[in-house]
């Protein structure tokens, strides 16, 4: 979603499963056999376009065995598997939804929570695997850390961190799906960060909602389409398939605009049809406010699952379901630039101590579908609580970026396009940061350079940070706007 | 934002060029790469080949009906990286057809989770023999990746260098081999190693992952390139070798 106004969406999930098998292989002694699989993680990354499902399973009969990527007879405690299959068709080239995807280097790090260091860590690629069920996927067996212990791994909690690089010597048309992050990866695309336990069975979410899916892929169909220079179609594409769910999505209060920018944006209206050069502005707005509207409608959905779940336990499941996807389309633009400051420090915006999304995310909507099957409401309530607290820790970090972009922006369009980002995010914490209208309209619409300075910048991230700390969000989830003083033009 | 696409797929470009030690991808001299071959060179005839439309060669179910296979020749490519690959350069000078093979699953059977998804980690060799000179052209094609047809094993081809001109047509033989299994000694990057798990163990016979490869054979004209049969129609010539009675494979050469 993030990237809808500059790439094509692709689907990816992921599964790593740890699944039954023949026992060929030799089973540790020190490991419990699972008597059946567990799955770790299903996610939808990078950009939403991939599907990831990580499970684990008791050892199995592979031929050949590999153990920790290593072709070997070596013990192992169980067998870590990763689907990657896209998840819409025609994404990456790779033909229907569901398709695996293949020639990736798919690189696995275990970290042992309870035993830091050197011994507590083990790293290497998984391996392509074939099977008849199983399809193509990516998998070894693993030996968990410390591979030296004697104590049975199910007594561990370990972080998973899966990464995906594509394969050094294919080659790419010059057509070629320029911002793939399947084919053009530069750098290692972050899959997976989660934590996982080998003992109890934990339950996921079921496959993402047919009915969000949709609305995703429209709301891609009429990005793209806007920036091709097709108006009508998009205007068209947004009426028949977006429009109403945007409508009834929409946020009561005071900015209820959601629709209006959308159609402001595809109308090439804004400031009175002065898009600025590039239609920056435009652009900016339609994403903008395309994100509020999936923000919108997630927070509806986890309205939806917690009423429902003393009543109608399959319908608070479904809403989840959809809160579950609504969720990766609100925050599938910041996965790149928030996991990415995670792993290497941020490209010229402020630092976030705890930048991630994804792994937090994952264990929100983990613990929420593990409360509704158990039908413990204090535990939704905590899970509904995390799950929107992300949504707005990805709004106020875009405020801060774009801000941060603007005022070190040259070209005055770049800075009008800039400021439209950083007021569209800062519009859709209104609810929460409690009628900041003054201090974000007096300082964000504003397109005069000379209004937007460091100083009014980083009041707007003061008001934003005294209204989500702490109810929301750490100190350390929220920019410090005195960050924005040494930006300079 | 087009734009941006269209430096990145620049920057792509010159950085692949930079590292073959062209500094235009046309102006390439055939030592950018030693490993193209640099035969039957004739100064005095056209550059290159006039392919009217693509040309579908073979479009058949192989392999018991498991997959689809598309063999298809199209104008010369350009392709953005890597340039060189096992096998030598992807776009040699003066390339002027573009061979590639489409593998697509018909059913969830044989590996294959959903139909339609792409046949990967095989190993696909194409040898393309001039009839009227007798020689030919070895390569492998490499598993390639666009928009307009998603996943292809394929290769740019210089036929009027390399083999010349004829009059009588090229036959074309691609063979396509199961993938390297991990442990194997002649892995490469896009046959890294597969591990076949239990339940795919002895059912590989008459698939792709089989041990006996699967052999396409056709030919085409010079007058077929430029004026191509209406595709879907099959081949313009005629495979050889037959469906092979439970081989499970369409068209295994004798």
């Amino acid at each position: 979603m993030h990237t809808r106004l500059c790439r094509r969406p692709i689907a990816v999930v992921i599964t790593v499963l740890l699944g039954p098998g023949a026992h060929a292989a030799p089973r540790s002694p020190r490991a419990t056999a699972l008597p059946a699989p567990v799955t770790v993680a299903q996610v939808l990354a990078p950009g939403g376009t991939l599907r990831t499902v990580v499970t684990v399973t008791d050892v199995a009969a592979d031929h050949p065995v590999v153990v920790n990527g290593v072709v070997g007879e070596a013990e192992a405690d169980a067998k870590l598997r990763v689907l990657l299959e896209t998840a819409a068709p025609g994404l990456h080239g790779l033909g229907p939804a569901g398709a695996p995807v293949p020639y990736q280097r798919v690189h696995a790090r275990i970290e042992n929570l309870q035993h830091p260091g050197p011994d507590g860590v083990v790293e290497f690629d998984l391996r392509p695997h074939v099977g008849t069920r199983a399809g193509n996927t990516y998998a070894s067996h693993v030996r968990l850390p410390p591979v030296a212990s004697s104590g049975d791994p199910a007594g561990y909690e370990y972080r998973l961190l899966l990464t995906a690089t594509p394969a050094p010597e294919l080659p790419l048309l010059a057509d070629a799906l320029p911002a793939s992050p399947v084919w053009r990866a530069a750098a290692p695309v972050l899959l997976v960060d989660v934590r996982m336990r080998l003992g109890p069975l934990q339950h996921l979410p079921r496959r993402p909602a047919p009915e969000a899916l949709a609305l995703a892929a429209s709301a891609d169909r009429v990005s793209g389409l806007f920036l091709a220079d097709q108006a009508a179609a998009a205007r068209d594409e947004y009426r028949a398939n977006l429009r109403p769910w945007v409508r009834a999505s929409e946020p009561a209060g005071p900015w209820t605009d959601v629709d209006a920018g959308i159609v402001a944006a595809l109308a090439g209206q804004v400031h009175r049809g002065d898009c600025g050069a590039q239609r920056g502005e435009c652009l900016r707005l339609l994403e903008g406010s395309l994100l509020r509207a999936f923000l919108a409608g997630a927070l509806r959905e986890l309205d939806a699952a917690q009423a429902a779940l003393a009543t109608a336990p399959d319908d608070a499941s479904a809403a989840w379901d959809r809160a579950y996807v609504l969720h990766h389309a609100a925050l599938a633009p910041f996965h790149g630039a928030m996991e990415q400051a995670c792993l290497a420090g941020p490209p010229g915006a402020p630092p976030l101590p705890t930048c991630a999304l994804l792994a937090p995310l994952e264990r929100a909507f983990l613990d929420g579908a593990n409360a509704i099957l158990d039908g413990v409401a204090p535990a939704l309530g905590a899970a509904r609580h995390a799950a929107e607290a992300l949504l707005y820790k990805a709004a106020a970090y875009a405020t801060c970026a774009a801000s941060w972009d603007a005022l070190g922006a040259g070209a005055d369009a770049a800075f009008q396009a800039d400021r439209v980002r950083a007021r569209i995010h800062a519009r859709a914490l209104a609810h929460v940061v409690g009628a900041p209208a003054d201090t974000v309209d007096g300082v964000l619409a504003a397109r005069d350079r000379a209004a937007f300075t460091p100083t009014a910048a980083a009041r707007v991230l003061a008001q934003q940070r005294a209204g989500l700390v702490p109810t929301w969000l750490s100190q350390d989830d929220t920019c410090d706007p005195t960050v924005l003083a040494g930006v300079t033009p | 934002m087009i734009g941006r696409h269209l430096w990145a797929t620049a920057a792509l470009l010159g950085a692949t060029l930079a590292a073959a030690g062209c500094d235009d991808e046309f102006a390439c001299q055939d030592d950018c790469d030693a490993s193209v071959p640099d035969a039957g060179r004739d100064a005095g005839a056209p550059a290159t080949l006039v392919v009217a439309a693509p040309l579908v060669l073979v479009e058949r179910p192989i392999a018991g009906g498991s997959v689809t296979a598309r063999l298809v020749l199209e104008p010369a490519h350009g392709v953005d990286a890597p340039a060189t690959l096992p096998g030598g350069f992807f776009l040699p000078p003066a390339a002027d057809l573009f061979l590639a093979l489409d593998l697509r699953s018909t059913s969830a059977v044989v590996g294959a989770r959903v139909p339609g998804e792409f046949a990967a980690w095989l190993r696909v060799d194409a040898v393309v023999t001039g009839l009227d000179q007798h020689g030919a052209l070895r390569v492998p094609l490499s598993p390639v990746v666009g928009i307009a047809d998603g996943m292809r094993y394929a290769r740019n081809l210089r036929i009027r260098e390399d083999l010349g001109l004829s009059g009588a047509g090229y036959d074309v033989r691609v063979a396509i081999r199961r993938p390297a299994w991990a442990g194997d000694p002649d892995t490469e990057a896009s046959s890294p190693g597969l591990v076949r798990e239990a339940d795919i163990l002895g059912g590989e016979t008459g698939t792709l992952l089989g041990e006996v490869a699967t052999t396409l054979t056709t030919h085409f004209t010079l007058e077929d390139l430029a004026t191509p049969p209406s595709a879907g129609g099959g081949a313009p010539g005629t495979p050889s070798g037959g469906a092979t009675a439970g081989g499970g494979q369409g068209y295994i050469a004798p």
